[in-house]
């Protein structure tokens, strides 16, 4: 499958795919945003039609303490499941919010119940639970809120932040609250 | 963007100018209650109760409190009794904009202009509606204006090169942009933002739109360090490398956006390699797939780059690979190759071994199962599920089923196989069974939605509604009918799925419904541009908003809208076959009637008729002219207009049915869209309103698309006899369809 930054125009067939595979659904409206937001780092995978397979909608979290960035929506069509597009997917993104923001971590939320997605999150993608958050979804199901580290992992990838001092210091204050967040 | 342009001369004693004060700055805080006192107490002094602008923003303040009849009343008596002030245009343009009147809040702007012509907050929102309505010429001037009156502002710059860029004037654009760039320069480069990185990135597309592509090589070089998003740095940098025929360049800088993401199409497409040497794009290939072994594009490229044995030994391996893995993709993953024969006979050819094998060890041994998945990966399992996808594809159902049974009776828990059995009963137009099985599918998996989708669509297709309503209610909203939360939630694919069978069964009202509110969808679709037009100015994400004023200008074209469209064209088209019949209104078959009579109603009819058409001509030439000024709003359909309810029985028994089809094909009019039923239905449609221009560049559309359908030819027939019709037209239209008419005429089909 290709795989691509997404475009303004594909934002609509991401919705479609959205509505096809989960049922946290959004009005385009909340697509463009995204994608006028923070072009840079919503990911799509399509196959040899130009139809969207899989995809991860992504946003900057600008407001908290420490901006970081927040995965709103990652789907990939079942048939597409096993050839890795989840994972391609989310290091494109993450490599976004590193080269682009400067991110330290990037966030997101998963049912409990959904076993298949925290098994990719927590084991492939290295995110770590910070806590549970009741009731999260509309139908009253709890979330894990859920943290993936991303300093490490650009060193790793040689991947280099526009603010390496910032990107590279231990920030204390921000452990703290990891802390404070995991133990809550 | 709700402020109010404060007028400093606003005529009143000090007393209440003070109490204005404190209105206007209540209204800002959003204290309307407290709002509308202050403007009572003021109006309360007798000799201010015609006060014109306390009368406009008590109306204001009303209208936010959702009083809108008398916001509307106080705001047209205040305006009444001060049309000097450009507070009173100003307010009575605020809320017509909050109504959606863009035309007519654009109209007020321009008033309070004439007043107060530097006014900053009321040059702003003029210029938002100007590019929401692309009047880009007036937005260019608007937007020039703001600038020079605040010329250190260099979002009023950025702005106005957006307006330039829009209205195609792109060297000064760069020009512009230029300034723009310089005023947002970092001292250093840490101070460095995304937000400049933007700025830079713009000046770089608008020199690539311009085809200034050294000049853009040179400007994405010399800012590099000050660019954040290094793909569309890089991206840009390739093409205007590969514009300037500077290959090797554009290689080197596509190597490196390999390594970020070797799954990226494109970077492969853009590789060049030399004719005289042994580098190629097969033996980068098998580089990559060295150097990235998890990347999947390098192992399926060299698919499409070979033949015979090369071929074959490749596509062995892929195969193996994949069924081992139990991919159930990999049938479409590699689909494509079928359109070369020789290549769909390999493939046959080496499942069959793969097949023979796995059967001879599956004989022998008990399945394998991987340990870190949850199916079991019996690659006999796979290449049954593969030869079943194999045989469909060359429409041998039979065979078909008989691999998908085989791969049932393997494993019968696995969704993928009865999902696929639903969809060869469909390819064999067995609906009813296709529904039954895929619901069989589901049941073995209830909490996937896709297949929850699947099951819903099939369903829909068998015109079983009800059934499809209780499946899908599983993933929408509780509390709410999942056909109402599926059109709330702007599901496209389901609107459309669940009109078509409402129409098959006859339900036409029903499914009318459902195509307005995809109509509705789209106007609001069309609509919310209008908050991103200062949100992206703010936010510096000018190449994105650039796309999406573009987008929006076609954004019907997509085929949610189009087959939308051309469903309700269609049944819009057999109410009205039924209508003389039903009601009788030309009263031509009134058996009562005398055969003199008749004759006297006929020419009546057709006078009537040649005044109507004297008029659809006069409307299509103000549609010709609408069309260019790429206005997307219907004028017959004010906003006021959409929240009308929707009632299925009324939309059956349409007054003018066929103006109904063309209030959803018109804006596809504009758009050239290659689909052949869109055509059709806007042959059948204009022809019939005798709008012929219209009719005889679909049927040329049509004779392009598909010269050998069936339609083609019976259309031809209608269309040739139009000459007779032609002449009573003006000869503008005339030379459009003679010169038509006579490629219609000499049309041979291939």
């Amino acid at each position: 499958m290709n795989i691509r930054c997404a475009q303004v125009a594909d934002l609509m067939n991401m919705q479609h795919c959205n509505l096809l595979c989960l049922p946290e659904n959004y009005q385009l409206k909340y697509y463009m945003y995204h994608g006028l937001s923070w072009p840079q780092l919503s990911y799509i995978a399509e196959d040899d039609k130009k139809r969207i397979v899989g995809y991860v909608l992504a946003k900057m979290e600008e407001d908290d303490d420490e901006p970081h960035g927040h995965i709103t929506s990652l789907a990939v069509q079942r048939e597409y499941r096993r050839l890795g597009l989840a994972q391609k997917l989310m290091n494109q993104t993450a490599r976004a919010m590193v080269e682009v923001y400067n991110c330290r971590y990037v966030s997101l939320h998963v049912r409990v119940s959904n076993r298949a997605a925290y098994h990719l999150y927590s084991v492939v993608l290295q995110f770590k639970t910070t806590e549970t958050e009741p009731k999260y979804y509309a139908d009253g199901e709890d979330a894990y809120a859920m943290r993936r580290d991303l300093v490490e992992w650009a060193k790793e990838e040689g991947i280099t932040p526009p603010h390496p001092e910032k990107f590279n210091k231990a920030d204390r204050k921000q452990r703290r609250q990891g802390r404070q967040i995991a133990s809550s | 963007m709700t402020g109010v342009a404060e007028n400093h001369n606003t005529s009143l004693p000090p007393k209440e100018a003070g109490l204005f004060k404190r209105l206007l700055k209540m209204y800002e805080q959003k204290q309307y209650k407290m709002a509308l006192k202050i403007a009572k107490q003021i109006l309360s002094n007798p000799k201010l109760a015609d006060h014109g602008e306390t009368l406009a923003m008590k109306g204001l303040t009303l209208s936010y409190m959702g009083r809108k009849e008398e916001a509307y009343e106080d705001v047209k008596r205040g305006l009444k009794s001060d049309l000097k002030s450009y507070v009173c245009w100003h307010v009575y343009g605020l809320i017509q904009r909050g109504d959606k009147k863009y035309e007519e809040a654009m109209k007020c702007y321009v008033n309070a202009l004439k007043i107060d012509k530097d006014n900053i907050q009321i040059l702003r929102d003029l210029a938002t509606l100007q590019v929401q309505l692309r009047d880009l010429e007036g937005f260019r001037d608007t937007r020039y204006r703001l600038a020079v009156l605040r010329p250190s502002q260099r979002s009023h710059w950025l702005a106005y090169a957006v307006a330039l860029h829009l209205q195609g004037e792109l060297p000064l654009a760069i020009k512009v942009m230029e300034e723009c760039r310089k005023l947002a320069h970092p001292e250093k480069r840490e101070d460095c933002d995304v937000e400049y990185g933007e700025y830079i990135l713009y000046q770089l597309e608008l020199m690539m739109e311009a085809g200034s592509f050294p000049e853009a090589i040179e400007h994405s070089l010399r800012y590099e360090s000050y660019v954040f998003d290094n793909v569309s740095l890089l991206e840009n940098r390739v093409k205007a490398y590969l514009a300037s025929g500077k290959k090797k360049e554009a290689n080197e800088i596509l190597f490196t956006l390999l390594d970020r993401n070797a799954e990226n199409w494109k970077y492969y497409q853009d590789l060049s390699f030399p004719t005289d040497s042994a580098e190629n794009l097969l033996e980068f290939c098998k580089e990559m797939q060295k150097s990235k072994p998890s990347a999947r594009t390098p192992k399926k490229i060299p698919l499409t780059l070979t033949q015979g044995d090369e071929f074959r030994i490749l596509v062995r391996s892929y195969l193996t690979q994949g069924l081992q893995k139990g991919l159930p993709a990999l049938f479409n993953d590699i689909k494509l190759l079928y359109k070369e024969p020789s290549k769909a006979s390999i493939i046959e050819e080496e499942v069959f071994k793969i097949l023979d094998m796995e059967k001879s060890r599956s004989s022998q041994v008990s399945p394998q199962t991987s340990s870190d998945e949850d199916l079991p990966a019996s690659t006999l399992l796979w290449t049954y599920y593969f030869l079943a996808q194999h045989s469909d594809q060359k429409r041998d159902y039979i065979k078909a089923l008989e691999y998908v049974d085989l791969a049932i009776e393997h494993t019968p828990t696995l969704v993928e196989s009865y999902s696929f059995k639903a969809k060869i009963y469909k390819h064999m137009n067995r609906l009813v069974e296709a529904a039954d099985c895929m619901d069989e599918a589901q049941s073995l998996d209830t909490s996937d939605r896709f297949i929850n989708y699947k099951t819903g669509k099939y369903l829909l297709r068998a015109n079983l509604v009800d059934r499809a309503e209780t499946i899908l209610a599983k993933f929408t909203r509780e509390g709410m009918k999942a056909s109402e939360n599926l059109c709330d939630m702007q599901c496209f694919w389901y609107m459309i799925e669940s009109a078509r069978a409402l129409n098959r069964l006859g339900k036409v009202g029903e499914a009318l419904k459902i195509l307005h509110v995809i109509d509705r969808h789209f106007m609001d679709i069309v609509d919310d541009q209008l908050d991103f037009h200062a949100y992206c100015l703010r936010k510096s994400t000018i190449r994105s908003y650039v796309a999406l004023i573009r987008l929006e200008d076609s954004v019907r074209q997509h085929k949610f809208y189009v087959n939308a469209a051309v469903l309700a064209a269609e049944i819009y088209l057999q109410l009205s076959e039924k209508q003389p019949t039903d009601s009788d209104d030309d009263g031509i078959n009134d058996p009562s009637m005398s055969a003199a009579d008749k004759k006297k109603l006929k020419n009546k009819q057709r006078k009537a008729k040649k005044k109507a058409d004297s008029e659809r001509i006069q409307q299509e030439a103000a549609e010709k002219a609408k069309a260019h000024t790429k206005v997307k709003k219907d004028d017959d359909e004010p906003a006021a207009a959409q929240k009308e309810d929707l009632v299925p029985e009324k939309l059956a028994k349409p007054e003018d049915p066929l103006e109904q089809a063309c209030h959803f094909l018109r804006p596809l009019l504009v758009l050239d869209i290659p689909h052949f039923d869109l055509h059709r239905v806007i042959f059948d449609v204009y022809q019939r309103k005798g709008k012929y221009a219209i009719a005889v560049r679909s049927l040329l559309r049509m004779m392009s698309l598909q010269p050998n359908h069936p339609k083609v030819a019976e259309c031809r027939t209608v269309c040739l006899d139009f000459e007779n019709t032609v002449n009573g037209v003006p000869s503008a239209i005339q030379e459009v369809t003679q010169e038509a008419l006579l490629a219609i005429k000499q049309f041979v089909p291939v």
